[in-house]
């Protein structure tokens, strides 16, 4: 093997892409040959180098944003799609039970299954659309309903997550909609007095106050102002109760007024609060 | 669990594997924009876009294809693009790599790491790329071909030259 044949084979060599006779034969002529031998350190030295460098360690931001990313991606997953009417409708004509709610799993199962239920749904509706073209716009508005309910369950899902930063999202979802049932509210007033996280409760009482005009949120921030401990919550409850003009909150503002315990800020705003709402 | 099984079950719906492929590659798709581009805050895009083009296009991933091949051929194409949408930024580019290269430099151990780098930025692209690909990232020469569009063989003879060229420059550098 002369010179030139050797260094082709050089990087292979390092690299352990030879067969075993080639290899022998290479390493054979290149120790007849000091100037392949110098080749051959000088390419080591060089792969050493690509090898050594340091590995930056990718940004936190990073993580943040997949995380957050991924979660839309399953939000979106798992709102029905023309794939998922597709699935099933294959598997109710072939009058089988359907697998596919099994892939999705987790915590997401119960959505699933009223997503699936709504996908049925909706092939009914477009099978039935060409024949009662008339019915269409009742059938809109039931469809509406029915996407509504399953968002909102979505959301409901979402309060469970352990993370805090999940069940802010999962409150935030709140101004999304419309209007909110009966379930939805009490989850956010649950949410708004019992989280164990400072700052998912006061997600939770800005969107109650997306829904302040029925008087059911009104009460239970009225109420809430005795629960809440923290002093920003207080204060955030009270300024909200004063936009919303609810003057039932007049006597737990003066209750609070009167507290020793609270601090000095938020008596100060709960006496404001008053003033503001006697003043209507 | 495999990568290539991973990628099967977000396919198929089970989107939370993905945060095993995010694990898995973040680091190494960061490392490799940042090889190019120099600029960290671009790199993080980048190497975020990527992860959404993979969410995105995942019903686009074939099972027989190896996952890594399949990841960077997204990572490219997005490397290419954004350097076609930013003619003007490129330069930027450039003098953003040159301040990431003073600011790093007294952090470089030794003088071979530098010359290294001096000399890739010397390379024609499509050689630097392929050095990146095989060298720093260690890709095997199947996954750059399937990756490509090109044989294992021309993926080889391609390295080949530009190790060669990349010898070169760095004698000459020295």
């Amino acid at each position: 093997m002369n010179c030139e044949e050797i260094k082709i084979h050089l990087i292979d060599l390092i690299d352990g892409n030879l067969s075993e006779p080639l290899r022998k034969e290479v390493e054979e002529g290149l120790a007849n040959c000091p100037d392949c031998q110098q080749e051959y350190e000088e390419l080591k030295m060089l792969f050493q180098t690509f090898q050594n460098q340091p590995i930056m360690p990718a940004p936190k931001a990073l993580d943040d944003n997949f995380y957050a990313l991924l979660e839309q991606e399953k939000l979106v997953a798992s709102t029905p799609q023309v794939k998922a009417m597709q699935v099933v409708c294959d598997d109710t004509d072939n009058g089988k039970e359907t697998n596919t709610p099994l892939l999705w799993g987790g915590a997401w199962g119960g959505a699933i299954k009223i997503a699936a239920s709504l996908a049925l749904l909706i092939v009914a509706f477009f099978i039935g659309r060409q024949s009662i073209v008339n019915q269409s716009n009742e059938e809109i508005a039931i469809l509406k309903q029915e996407i509504t309910e399953t968002k909102n369950l979505v959301m409901l899902n979402m309060l469970k997550q352990e993370s805090a930063s999940e069940r802010i999202k999962a409150v935030g979802y709140a101004y999304d909609m419309e209007d909110a049932d009966k379930e939805m509210i009490d989850a956010l007033v649950n949410v708004m007095n019992y989280d164990k996280s400072v700052n998912v409760r006061l997600e939770a009482i800005n969107a109650l106050y997306y829904f302040g005009d029925k008087k059911e949120v009104r009460q239970a921030m009225t109420q809430s102002l005795r629960l809440q401990t923290e002093p920003n919550l207080q204060i955030a409850l009270i300024e909200m109760l004063v936009r919303l003009k609810e003057k039932g909150a007049v006597n737990e503002m003066q209750r609070m007024m009167k507290n020793k315990q609270l601090s000095e800020i938020v008596k100060f705003k709960a006496a404001e609060g008053v003033g503001e709402l006697y003043k209507l | 669990m495999t990568d290539e099984q991973a990628m099967q079950s977000v396919k198929a719906g089970d989107l939370d594997k993905a945060a095993i492929l995010f694990e898995r590659y973040k680091h190494r798709l960061f490392n490799f924009f940042l090889k190019f581009c120099g600029d960290e805050a671009q790199a993080q895009d980048l190497t975020q876009n990527t992860f959404y083009r993979m969410l995105k296009y995942r019903q686009s991933y074939n099972e027989a294809q190896p996952f890594k091949a399949w990841i960077y051929q997204i990572a490219r194409n997005l490397l290419k693009d954004s350097y076609k949408e930013n003619q003007v930024k490129l330069i930027d580019i450039k003098s953003a790599r040159q301040k990431h290269d003073t600011e790093t430099e007294p952090m470089m151990k030794n003088e071979r790491e530098q010359l290294l780098h001096k000399a890739l930025k010397q390379l024609p692209d499509d050689q630097r790329e392929i050095l990146v690909l095989s060298r720093f990232e260690e890709l095997k020469y199947e996954e750059i071909g399937e990756m490509m569009g090109i044989s294992v063989a021309n993926v080889k003879v391609k390295a080949h030259r530009a190790i060669q060229k990349l010898r070169e420059l760095i004698q000459n550098l020295e």
